[in-house]
């Protein structure tokens, strides 16, 4: 890196007296000889001044009684006092608990389309990756159930299965990959583009219909008019030399050897009254959003359960502060991270499938 | 914080929602602006703003004072505001947005004039509305430490709090961010320089 770029990505800093003084030492001494540099800083002031000229917003005048309201509602209803409770998802099953997944899409090692660099804006150029896609075959459908069986959509396979099928994503948070079925070399681009909302790549099959639905254009009442719940596909990151699976593993390409032990072992289940879920996620959110990746809800019912897929990729020091995480919020009390996963829980080989419930 | 604060803030853990209400009316100019600059319009201000602070309702049980509730307040506006604009996807024009820096660390080195006095946002509503809508091209993540720092006055470490990030993600961001909105702002100066030879032109008639 060039002294200019190096101090010019400090400038803001040295502005808001947030270097070292060694830094600040280094830049004050670059600015009294660069003359480009200088002029950078004060165009940078001029635009903290610029912004600094905005004022405060006041909020339309019943904006507390309106909140009030909401309020009042909400603390009528039975704790934990949630709109998902109104939803009849799960209405099949007395099952306590309830599977809640969440999807954690990775922006970073997605293939960039135009508006991917919106998001990553200044990251090296994306690259193609090549991601270690898993596909449940039809005859292992049957495994991936929850809970609460028969109230849960089958993933439309057919497109996934094809062999070779490659899928390729344009949209920012597109779970994007290159879906090997085995075969290797010959693969063959499908576009899935990801909807407007923000499903992940994924298909929903209505009932016995055939009815396939872009999984983004779902809205609640589509989703309860479907059964209520998506199905998403979604697609790890493959390991160097991983996806080149020998041939003889096609027989189960539910998941290959390595890859299936390092996601189950990688999950982490939580279990806890929804509100202190809601916070938790929040604060994984939080923690995961810096790390560019994007985590989906959630939700429905009391007592819930939340698996979370961790294994996308994600270094062991950013398990570890996950886990430090749901510890900090276990202390608090209301959630408990769960060791193995809970029964009905088992018989879903990979986070790669992943039930997902759209709350918008 | 304030004692009385603190007192509100036990109550709302019982489920008082009258002392709430009082903290509302203490922090939703706030919260209102960061969703307004957030949205950059009303009828998405209210209803994030709203939803903000019920979602501080019903979590506040886990408010346990370790950051200021300001900060915890400010962080769940924020990350609403992000939220919906990731959800609705608001694309901001990608040449907005494109590198400053290269892979290699390169910076475009001429700097362009700034050939107009800031000073006349202040004076104008319309230019005004011209920033908020260029930092309405921002991405969420900029605009979210942005609005952290320059309009509620956060320190870097304040805004790692509130955002849950590191200190240099924030500090990272926030020279990206000014960055972005300074080509910004140059590029859009005919619009300001329109403003200003209006300001100037009424001035003189004053």
């Amino acid at each position: 890196m060039n002294s200019c770029s190096k101090i010019q990505a400090d400038i803001s800093a040295f502005l808001d007296g947030e270097l070292t003084s060694a830094e600040k030492k280094q830049v004050e001494a670059h600015l009294a000889s660069c003359e480009v540099c200088s002029q950078e800083l004060k165009n940078i002031e001029k635009t903290i001044y610029i912004l600094h000229s905005l004022n405060f917003v006041e909020p339309p005048e019943n904006f507390g009684l309106e909140l009030e309201k909401k309020l009042i509602k909400i603390s009528r209803q039975k704790p934990p006092a949630s709109r998902w409770k109104t939803r009849s998802w799960f209405s099949l099953g007395a099952v306590a608990a309830v599977l809640v997944l969440i999807v954690v899409s990775i922006n970073s090692f997605l293939t960039g389309g135009p508006s991917k660099v919106a998001f990553d804006t200044f990251s090296p150029p994306p690259k193609q990756a090549v991601l270690k896609g898993s596909v449940v075959p039809q005859e292992q459908q049957e495994k991936v159930e929850l809970p609460a069986d028969g109230d849960y959509l089958p993933l439309s396979q057919e497109p996934l299965v094809e062999k070779g099928a490659k899928i390729v994503g344009t949209a920012p948070d597109a779970a994007v990959g290159v879906l090997k079925s085995g075969s290797g070399d010959e693969t063959e681009e499908v576009l899935l583009p990801r909807g407007k909302n923000d499903a992940t790549v994924s298909q929903v099959k209505e009932g016995d219909t055939s009815d396939t639905v872009e999984a983004g254009d779902l809205d609640d009442e589509d989703l309860v008019a479907a059964g209520g719940m998506q199905v998403m596909s979604s697609f790890s990151e493959g390991q160097e030399g991983v996806d080149e699976s020998p041939p003889e593993k096609k027989a189960a390409p539910a998941l290959a050897g390595t890859v299936e032990n390092e996601e189950q072992q990688s999950q982490l289940f939580v279990e806890g009254e929804v509100n202190q879920l809601q916070v938790l996620l929040e604060i994984i959110e939080g923690y995961l959003g810096e790390q560019e990746l994007e985590m989906e809800l959630t939700v429905d019912d009391n007592k819930t359960l939340v698996a979370i897929p961790v294994s996308f990729n994600l270094s062991d020091e950013i398990k570890a502060e996950l886990e430090l995480l749901i510890q900090q919020e276990e202390d608090k009390g209301g959630i408990k991270q769960l060791k193995d996963p809970p029964e009905g829980y088992t018989e879903i080989k990979t986070p790669i499938l992943i039930i997902q419930l759209k709350e918008y | 914080m304030e004692i009385d604060e603190i007192g509100l803030i036990d109550k709302s853990k019982n489920g008082d929602i009258e002392a709430f209400g009082e903290l509302v009316s203490i922090y939703e100019k706030q919260v209102y602006s960061i969703a307004y600059r957030f949205m950059g319009n009303h009828d998405d201000a209210n209803d994030l703003a709203q939803e903000a602070f019920i979602r501080a309702f019903k979590g506040i049980e886990n408010f346990r004072g370790d950051a200021s509730f300001k900060t915890w307040l400010y962080h769940i506006v924020a990350n609403v505001c992000r939220d919906e604009l990731r959800r609705v996807k608001r694309q901001p024009t990608v040449s907005l947005n494109s590198p400053i820096m290269t892979e290699d660390g390169e910076i475009n080195r001429e700097q362009e004039d700034w050939t107009f006095a800031p000073e006349i946002v202040y004076e104008n509503k319309e230019m005004q509305e011209l920033v908020q809508r260029l930092l309405n091209e921002l991405i969420p993540e900029y605009r979210q430490v942005l609005i952290l720092r320059e309009l509620q006055g956060f320190t870097y470490d304040e805004i790692a709090v509130a955002l849950d990030c590191s200190l240099g993600t924030v500090k990272s961001r926030i020279s990206r961010g000014r960055k972005v909105l300074k080509d910004l702002i140059i590029e859009n100066r005919e619009l300001f320089h329109d403003a200003s030879r209006l300001v100037d032109r009424k001035v003189g008639e004053a």
